[in-house]
């Protein structure tokens, strides 16, 4: 019960930030000197032509009608035109790209196990890889494995990632020919050629990032293996793997994880640069094409998606939060 | 301007993209082998999509679109020679009535589409009549509002047919023009004069998905954002035409590729990368890479001087109303630091003229001869004439690096005369809008420029008619002249090529005469190709390689 | 009382040392069948560290000498798995401050399962079945539904009564109990102590307590240890120890123990209020209320519920109470340090109440009246900057109300140090160099710098060993009678109040239960509640102790 209405409350305020940021986005939009009719009325652009465009896109109402049409057409869909030709985006729309002749949430769709591909693997590769160096470095603590680690940790904590998606190419893909240079490849399709193409995008993403992971982790143990429970842990006889497992890392795992939910909006921004890098077709080359192409709706679009996810993401992480903390879900009312 | 959204290209003469090329250099210029068949053809792209619908297609006449769909006429586009306009689905280029508002085309017999069915005039007539259609708006429009009855007509799912589209007999088509054009046979080698079978358009926004082929290529198979692979068209006669050699068995184009990592790529040249070349141009720094690199050089493509980069002089503004003023300018300006600044030759060429180099008629001339980097004391001159006065000039320019620097260069060239110049860079959509809205507040603009057909119209016409002021249009001098509009409704009437060709160089010197721009460089283009690509090669215009002619080493 | 059978834990000649420190030189003891042992001393006398290192837990860079055997298996030196086996199996160990010792992120039940079946093979529903049937020997009620409970949702007596169910999981031969009601209410900790001492009547299991608390001891131990330095100074049975002490240690050790006068239980009646302080009112609470936490539409928490008290100039008013009675939000009410919801509060004349709710003008006011008032803590190392000197420390106030500076300044701060007995070169000494009780008088000599008409003292000696404590309350009384300033001492320890107070003033669930003079009420409580706490108070006399004990049980009976 008291879960219950813990996740109905932060359902509530993650549809209270949406509306916020949709309202927000639409509005920078209106404020572009863009005009998305302009950039699809074609060439030669006549007064007429455009104004039939802007018509046609509905871009000739005023911006609330806009939006409150904008926001009808998720929950109904749109239709813009009329006759055979009409263009017609079924529910939930999140507007139509006219300049690639879709509906913005077909992209997006067609687009997501890419991203996903990328960015769940780079998490997990943060996280496992992280949290693994970190255990290791706090019970070796003060060997070389505990200072290599953290070398390695010093030496990642902000490397750009578009020169490291570079120099991964360079030398993985091009010298030592170890893996290919660009490229996705379906899991449906071959799941093997799937995690032939992520590997080095992955690690890429996620190497670096995982390090810093690794000092919070041997931190945080740290501190952990010095609490009184994990000396009630050793009196009660477990052994040390379940000493550490089950008792300090969950521990240590809380504030990991409320890390990772403030990273998750890094992890998408540095999977646009690695797609790009990497010619994935996912979100954000979309995005980065949007921006170049000056495809207003499907930015919008896209924007609020991206948003959608960090919130979600935030919901999933005080979700976990709330699993692993017992105290978040009471106090958090 | 334009933006070209030519399948794979970004944009084309619009400042926006940074252009790099080569020095003039240009040894893939000569097919010599001829064209040998087979191989598989991949094409790198950073674009995202490609539009395979004609009406939304503003593609060059020898990109993408064309390897699938035929118009009633091309391009000839062969290195050393200028670009010529030839029958393609038509018997010629067309045959205008005296008055020529009335062109005529016959098609050739035995023309049949990728399903077996004849391509008929129909075909081209409701192709044709699908792109006034606002659904399906995006493409080349020129002949809307030239046909009659154009500029009403909103496609054939709402208001029939278009009377002034007239097809006698399956193989005849004539076209009634709202004035004479002398230009027309340019105009019916768009994307929109592509033949559509009506029954392959149930669902028009579908269409482009898996179009109908009319060329040398169909479509196999197409993931957007991801990638294009293209195979045979059996039912294409290679005989019929005369400008697509359909070399390679398959085409592929890679969507979305980084141009940075593509370029590296083709600077690796291994395995099926050999079979590569590279739509975007070669990024700066894989171009000075490529400089040392013996292998990767000869595999490199640099255009001829082509399209223009020029700096407006805002004949509306007040500092510049003075005609003596605006010529100082063009002696004050020092084009050999332009130059510098887009990367010394490798980047262009300076200009004296407005006409693109690579279309036929142009004239070469310098009014204002001035050496490479100007003549201060002319200009000087000029202004004192002009009654000194205090200058302190807006240059809006788009916030590119290189667009920035070539603002810096023009900036420090008329320092020396005294003209003082304020630098305003703005992102490419608030330049846009500042540069073609309808208030001009300034008094310089950087832009360039490459038109969509070959023809003299296309550089003079949109960029000096007094009716392209403002509304998002591209007269960015605010040049209003009656004697240079009429000398350009004459051009554009003539349908004696000659007797046009000698209109449009007599506008262009005109123009010049009253100096709204000073032209700034003929730009170049770069491209890299794999090793055993073959007549890969690159005119002034279009400054992009011809896709129909490129065959692969068997 | 010893017995003569062979004992199940005996330690011999232990020896612990960590790099150069010797925590532990020569400890020999042994604990018997069924008895309680006690392991005394003061910090760092090497108590706990003898129980860790009987355990086996000592960290890596502790070198362990001597022997330890466990019904003659010798624990030093043996293999880590038999040290497992043994951890939790044959030791089972209670720690003090359950809510620290219990892994926050489990519920207490897994935890306790967790115990049973790292050493006996049952399924998890057995082991859940035998957990709950722990903690209803161990006197919860309820087993059910406190083994679902994280323990932050339990109270610290049942917590510590779920980590006895722990430690007797397996039926541990020996059970070590380590300071196991040091953070407990002292009502509590008598229910605690009873379930101690009845398992080890029923079961025979042999217990280590380890206690710095003379009171605990003489409640439950049948042999003390003392333990000073390392060293075992004094072992005996708990009664000649207490009678006649033989070592000096454990007589000081002993003596520094407040007493309490003994006990009258009279009848329960409506307890007087004597709340008009004999002299001229300095501070006068009427009808204060304090709520926390009340905006919007939530309640807030009522820590106080209209409380009435004054205190004269120059008089001690002890506040006693447990944890959550109000006691400290009474003291930081009175020192404006939280606002006052309702009621009048007024200190020398100036409405405390309503500066404390006002902004601007309030924070003026209420900065006048601090330069009046001296505030000394629990914990002296967080009141006091760590980066600073103590003299400037204590220079701080001084230098923000007085005109003071340079030499004159100086003068005044070695007068204070001198005044709590630190010599004058403390001045330049950091805290970190200082012990706790030095600490504490630094914190006294600072509170005390501006003459302050009132001091509010809360919890000043809790955190300190009884000798150390004996001393600060020693001080702090000297001060109080050569300086005259009235003074509100918050503490839960009864018999620390007896020490200082004039009147005493009992708070129960954030009301004033009973006030009235210091004899009156620790001797002869009226109030129900009053009776109960102090009868639950153990004494440092086992004779006195047992009298006190039949009485609680006699009250805890009585609804």
């Amino acid at each position: 019960m008291r879960t219950a209405r813990f996740l109905a409350g932060r359902l509530a305020g993650m549809v209270v930030v949406l509306v916020v940021i949709s309202l927000v986005t639409y509005a920078l939009f209106l404020l572009l000197p863009s005009d998305p009719a302009q950039m699809s009325c074609g060439r030669p652009c006549t007064p007429e032509n455009l104004a039939i465009a802007s018509e046609f896109m509905g871009f000739d109402q005023p911006w609330w009608r806009q939006y409150l049409e904008f926001v009808a057409g998720i929950f109904q869909g749109r239709s813009f035109g009329s006759g055979p030709a009409a263009v017609h985006c079924s529910a939930p729309c999140f507007g139509y790209s006219f300049q690639l002749n879709q509906p913005v949430t077909q992209l997006i769709w067609a687009r997501i196990p890419v991203t996903f591909s990328i960015a769940v693997g780079a998490a997990v590769l943060w996280l496992v890889l992280g949290v693994a160096l970190g255990v290791l470095a706090a019970v070796r603590q003060g060997t070389l494995v505990d200072r290599s680690a953290m070398a390695f940790a010093v030496a990642g904590v902000s490397a750009p990632v578009y020169l490291l998606g570079l120099l991964g190419i360079l030398l993985f893909g091009f010298t030592l020919d170890m893996v290919p240079v660009s490229g996705y490849v379906p899991f449906s399709e071959s799941p093997l050629d799937w995690l032939w193409h992520l590997v080095l995008p992955w690690c890429v993403l996620a190497l670096f990032t995982s390090a810093v992971y690794a000092r919070l982790t041997r931190g945080q143990m740290i501190e952990a293996l010095e609490e009184d429970y994990v000396r009630t842990a050793r009196a009660k006889g477990l052994s040390e793997p379940k000493v550490i497992g089950r008792h300090a890392l969950r521990n240590v795992l809380i504030p990991v994880v409320t890390v990772f939910g403030s990273d998750v909006g890094q992890l998408l921004g540095g999977a646009i640069i690695t797609e790009r890098v990497f010619s994935m077709p996912g979100l954000g080359s979309l995005l980065l094409s949007a921006v170049g192409q000056g495809d207003l709706p499907l930015l919008l679009g896209v924007v609020l998606f991206a948003a959608f996810l960090v919130v979600l993401a935030n919901f999933a992480v005080d979700v976990v939060y709330g699993l692993l903390d017992p105290r978040v879900a009471q106090t958090q009312r | 301007m334009k933006r070209s959204i030519i399948v794979s290209v970004v944009a084309v003469g619009l400042a926006l993209s940074a252009c790099n090329a080569n020095s003039g250099s240009d040894e893939a210029k000569s097919p010599a082998s001829g064209t040998s068949k087979g191989g598989d053809l991949t094409i790198l792209t950073s674009s995202q999509t490609v539009t395979l619908d004609p009406a939304k297609s503003q593609n060059l006449a020898i990109t993408t679109l064309s390897l699938f769909n035929r118009r009633l006429t091309s391009w000839q586009i062969e290195p050393g020679q200028p670009a010529e306009a030839v029958p393609d689905l038509a018997t010629d280029t067309g045959t205008p009535s005296a008055d020529g508002k009335t062109w005529t085309y016959t098609l050739k017999s035995g023309l049949k589409f990728s399903d077996g069915t004849p391509i008929t005039a129909k075909d081209v007539k409701y192709g044709l009549e699908r792109s006034f259609a606002p659904e399906l708006s995006g493409g080349l429009g020129y002949h809307k509002g030239l046909l009659e009855g154009g500029d009403q007509y909103q496609g054939p799912y709402t208001d029939g047919e278009l009377d002034s589209i007239e097809t006698p007999d399956d193989t005849t088509i004539v076209f009634h023009l709202n004035k004479s054009y002398g230009d027309w046979p340019w105009i019916v080698s768009m994307p929109a004069f592509s033949p559509i079978p009506k029954a392959a358009d149930a669902k028009p926004q579908e269409y482009g998905q898996n179009p109908v082929s009319s060329g040398p290529y169909q479509v196999e198979s197409y993931k957007e954002g991801s990638s294009l692979v293209a195979g045979r068209n059996p039912e294409w006669d290679q005989a019929s035409d005369t400008v697509r050699t359909a070399g390679p068995d398959t085409i592929t184009m890679q969507l979305g590729q980084d141009d940075t990592v593509a370029a590296q790529r083709l600077i690796a040249d291994s395995g099926d990368d050999q079979n590569a070349f590279q739509a975007s141009f070669v990024p700066p720094a894989q171009l000075s890479q490529i400089q040392s690199d013996a292998g990767a050089k000869s595999r490199l493509v640099t255009s001829e001087a082509g399209a223009l980069a020029y700096l407006a002089l805002n004949t509306q503004s007040k500092s510049l109303a003075d005609v003596k003023v605006r010529q100082a300018i063009q002696y004050a300006v020092d084009k050999k630091a332009v130059q510098i600044a887009v990367g010394g030759t490798i980047g262009g060429e300076p200009a004296t003229t407005l006409i693109t180099p690579g279309i036929a008629g142009r004239e070469e001339y310098d009014l204002y001869p001035a050496g490479e980097s100007g003549d201060v004391e002319k200009a000087k001159a000029l202004l004192t004439e002009a009654g000194n006065p205090a200058l302190d000039l807006t240059l809006l320019v788009e916030s590119d690096p290189v667009e920035v620097s070539k603002a810096q260069a023009i900036q420090q060239g008329l320092q020396r005369a005294g003209i003082k110049v304020t630098i305003k860079s703005l992102e490419y959509e608030a330049w846009v809008a500042e540069a073609t809205g309808d208030k001009g507040e300034y008094d310089l603009a950087i832009s360039s420029w490459q038109p969509d057909f070959p023809s003299a119209n296309g550089n003079i016409q949109p960029l000096f008619a007094s009716s392209e002021i403002g509304g998002g249009k591209y007269n960015l001098a605010r040049y209003s002249e009656p004697e240079v509009d009429e000398l350009i409704d004459q051009a554009s009437a003539s349908t004696d090529p000659a007797e046009a060709q000698k209109l449009w160089a007599q506008a262009d010197r005109r123009i010049l005469e009253d100096s709204p721009v000073v032209p700034l460089l003929f730009k170049k283009n770069s491209f890299l190709h794999g090793s055993n690509v073959q007549n890969f090669f690159v005119t002034p215009f279009p400054a992009y390689p011809n896709y129909l002619k490129v065959s692969l080493g068997q | 009382m010893s017995t003569s059978s062979t004992p199940v834990l005996s330690v011999d000649t232990l020896t612990v040392d960590f790099e150069t420190v010797s925590a532990v030189r020569g400890a020999t003891f042994e604990v018997a069948h069924g008895q309680v042992t006690a392991l005394v001393g003061e910090s760092g006398s090497g108590k706990s560290v003898s129980a860790t290192a009987v355990l086996g837990l000592l960290p890596g860079n502790a070198r362990v000498g001597g022997s330890v055997r466990l019904n003659g298996e010798e624990l030093i030196g043996a293999n880590p798995a038999r040290l497992r086996q043994v951890r939790g199996g044959e030791i089972g160990t209670v720690f003090q401050e359950p809510m620290s010792a219990l892994n926050p992120v489990l519920t207490v039940g897994a935890q306790i399962a967790e115990a049973i079946r790292t050493h006996r093979t049952l399924t998890r529903r057995e082991a859940w079945e035998r957990t709950e049937h722990l903690m209803a020997t161990a006197g919860l009620s309820e087993p059910a539904r406190i083994a679902g409970s994280y323990p932050h949702e339990l109270s610290g007596g049942q917590l510590q009564r779920a980590m006895i169910a722990m430690a007797i999981s397996c039926d541990p031969v020996l059970l070590i109990a380590d300071e196991p009601t040091t953070a407990l209410d002292v009502t509590v900790q008598a229910g605690i102590l009873q379930l101690l001492r009845e398992l080890g009547e029923r079961l025979g299991t042999a217990i280590l307590l380890i206690t710095h608390d003379m009171g605990v001891v003489a409640d439950l131990a049948h042999d003390v240890v003392v333990m000073k330095d390392g060293e075992v100074v004094e072992k005996a049975p708990v009664l000649p120890l207490f009678a006649q002490p033989a070592h000096p240690y454990t007589k000081n050790l002993l003596q520094a123990v407040p007493r309490l006068p003994e006990l009258e239980l009279g009848e329960t009646a409506k307890a007087p209020m004597d709340d008009e302080g004999a002299r001229e009112a300095l501070v006068s609470f009427r009808n204060v209320v304090v709520e926390y936490g009340g905006r919007g539409r939530r309640d807030g928490v009522r820590a106080v519920q209209g409380v009435d008290l004054q205190i004269g100039a120059g008089e001690v008013l002890g506040l006693v109470g447990e944890s959550g009675s109000g006691k400290t939000t009474v003291g930081r009410a009175l020192a404006g340090l939280i606002p006052v919801t309702s009621g009048e509060l007024e200190v020398d004349g100036v409405d405390v109440a309503r500066a404390s709710r006002t902004t601007i003008r309030g924070t003026r006011l209420l900065r006048g009246l601090r330069s009046r008032m001296g505030i000394v803590f629990q914990d002296p190392a967080s009141s006091l900057n760590p980066r600073h000197s103590v003299g400037s420390g204590i220079a701080e106030p001084l230098t923000l109300h007085t005109a003071l500076r340079g030499p004159a300044l100086r003068k005044r701060i070695v007068e204070l140090l001198e005044s709590v007995h630190l010599a004058a070169d403390f001045a330049d000494r950091y805290p970190h160099e200082l012990s706790g009780g030095q600490r504490q008088r630094v914190a006294i000599a600072r509170a005390l710098a501006l003459d302050p008409a009132l001091l509010i003292a809360d919890e000043p000696t809790s955190a300190l060993d009884v000798s150390v404590q004996m001393a600060v309350l020693h001080l702090l009384k000297d001060l109080q009678s050569r300086l005259g300033f009235a003074c509100l001492f918050i503490s839960h320890d009864l018999a620390v109040i007896g020490q200082l107070a004039d009147r005493v003033a009992v708070m129960h669930h954030g009301k004033v239960v009973e006030q009235g003079s210091t004899a009156q009420v620790l001797g002869a409580p009226r109030n129900a509640y009053t009776q109960r706490l102090l009868a639950a108070a153990p004494v440092a006399d086992p004779i006195h102790q047992r009298r006190r004990r039949e009485a609680w049980q006699s009250l805890a009976r009585t609804p």
